[in-house]
């Protein structure tokens, strides 16, 4: 068995996963690297107001007053794929990214499988894991890579495919992502599903029209399978953010950075690693960068500590101008295990002794404990 | 307190803050209590000036008694005068010692201390009943 992560408008979600309130408003994706900037993904309510993909900025001002334009952010996207495999490694490590925001699952060797009643259970579970990050997925399971992939992609909310032919037969033709050209063929002659499409005979479809028939019909299989380009998820924990005004408050930074340590602390636990440095360069106004390094006490994915440390980083700092844009990277490392000696006592809160140090630190300056 | 005669051992389990002003001592003794990581607090605010001390608010030591008692983290505050309204416990240093003391060894100057206990858990008790009655 097989399962499919799909990420809808992956370029898009990238870009809002930080701001998700943003999808209840008109905002749509440019890719500023482009030589004539086009719409490459709009939000729902863009869409309502007439924007589509490829129109140019002024066009799509004149369909949505109110739009707000986003860059593309290849940063983003390489983090967001990151961030899925990881959490993806937790339910199995056989994984593919096969294209961005799509990633193949293989099933094998899953023990909590091996009953196939347990399968839509174990696929609303690796959803629930994956929105959690701030995404909108659609998984799909099915005995092939293709099968799975067509039921992330148009099942519609029902993610386990049970009798493959009878599914792939209910597919509409554009599930199987023919050419425009071959597309008005197709409809011209009446053929609304994949069921219609196979009916008409692989012999006879490809005399008609040509190798890209043969394609469709590959598309269109219930059975073929392919060995996974299998990969290993970095261990990079990487998040950034630019923000489009500057930001004088730090309620804002902190919010961001809650966010940034919930998505470690759930990746670290799908790799079992915890976070042993926590790095947060700050980019001003002026152009400076303001890069600080933060050892934790004791490696650690809890984000409530993670947190408490870049609080309190912060709390001790001050700049000239206004922070414009930050990241947050973490290092892993294996989770510490000790075994104290028997009049031995550790320190009962290491994460509290060292935001006291960095309080202590801040009130009576570091030159003065010992 | 002498840091060069402690042992290694010991020192790995010290934290020293050095304070400029009793205000600040207090804000630093404040964080500590807090912490709940140290199971001992010692203030040693003896040279400060009985002036600097009396403008200390005494609302600071309540808070600390109550910060003592919920983390379960015992705090001796050294002062040249009793001070700390609400002590469990209060010792005076009887003995008077002089330079020459100095030249001795600190086990022999711990023969020469002598203590005298002015309150008790019991003797602060037996107080607060009669207060109540």
């Amino acid at each position: 068995m097989f399962a499919v992560i799909y990420l809808p408008d992956f370029a898009l979600q990238a870009a809002l996963r930080h701001d998700p309130d943003l999808w209840n408003q008109p905002v749509v994706l440019v890719d500023p690297s482009a030589s004539t900037p086009r719409v490459l993904a709009a939000t729902p309510p863009a869409r309502l107001a007439g924007v589509l993909e490829g129109m140019s900025p002024p066009q799509t001002l004149a369909c949505c007053r109110e739009a707000r334009f986003r860059h593309r952010s290849l940063a983003q996207e390489s983090a967001t794929t990151d961030a899925v495999l990881q959490v993806a490694s937790g339910f199995s490590s056989n994984l593919e990214s096969t294209s961005l925001g799509l990633i193949t699952v293989e099933l094998r060797g899953l023990v909590e499988l091996n009953d196939s009643q347990r399968l839509p259970a174990w696929a609303s579970c690796l959803q629930g894991s994956v929105s959690a990050l701030g995404l909108r997925v659609q998984i799909g399971v099915g005995a092939t890579p293709n099968l799975a992939r067509h039921a992330a992609l148009w099942s519609g909310g029902l993610p386990v495919v049970g009798d493959a032919a009878e599914f792939i037969a209910s597919l509409r033709v554009a599930a199987l992502e023919p050419t425009p050209h071959v597309a008005d063929i197709l409809q011209h002659w009446g053929i609304r599903t994949v069921g219609d499409f196979l009916a008409l005979g692989q012999a006879e479809l490809s005399d008609r029209l040509g190798l890209e028939a043969l394609e469709l019909f590959t598309a269109a299989s219930a059975t073929a399978l392919r060995p996974l380009h299998l990969i290993r998820p970095a261990e990079r924990f990487e998040e950034s953010w630019d923000f489009e005004h500057e930001d004088e408050t730090m309620e804002l930074l902190l919010f961001l950075l809650r966010r940034f340590v919930d998505s470690f602390g759930q990746r670290l636990e799908a790799l079992g690693l915890a976070a042993e440095y926590l790095r947060l360069p700050l980019r001003l106004e002026s152009g400076a960068t303001l890069d600080q390094c933060l050892r934790l006490p004791e490696p650690s994915r809890q984000p409530d500590a993670l947190f408490r440390t870049l609080q309190t980083h912060l709390e001790s700092i001050r700049t000239e101008t206004p922070v414009v844009g930050l990241a947050l990277s973490a290092e892993p490392t294996r989770p510490r295990q000790r075994q104290f000696s028997l009049f031995e006592a550790a320190v009962r809160d290491p994460h509290q002794f060292q935001e006291t140090l960095g309080r202590l630190s801040a009130l009576v300056g570091p030159e003065t404990e010992f | 307190m002498d840091l060069e005669t402690l042992e290694p051992a010991v020192l790995t389990r010290l934290l020293w803050v050095c304070c400029q002003s009793a205000d600040e001592a207090l804000k630093v003794t404040d964080l500590l209590l807090r912490d709940r990581n140290l199971p001992r607090v010692v203030v040693d605010l003896k040279l400060c000036s009985p002036t600097e001390l009396r403008r200390l608010s005494s609302s600071g030591w309540h808070r600390f008694h109550r910060l003592t008692e919920h983390q379960g983290t015992t705090a001796l505050i050294i002062t040249p005068q009793p001070l700390v309204s609400g002590a469990t416990c209060r010792v005076r240093v009887a003995s008077h010692l002089n330079l020459a003391m100095l030249s001795l060894g600190p086990d022999a100057v711990k023969t020469q201390l002598r203590f005298e206990v002015l309150r008790t858990p019991a003797s602060r008790a037996v107080r607060s009943q009669q207060a109540t009655g």
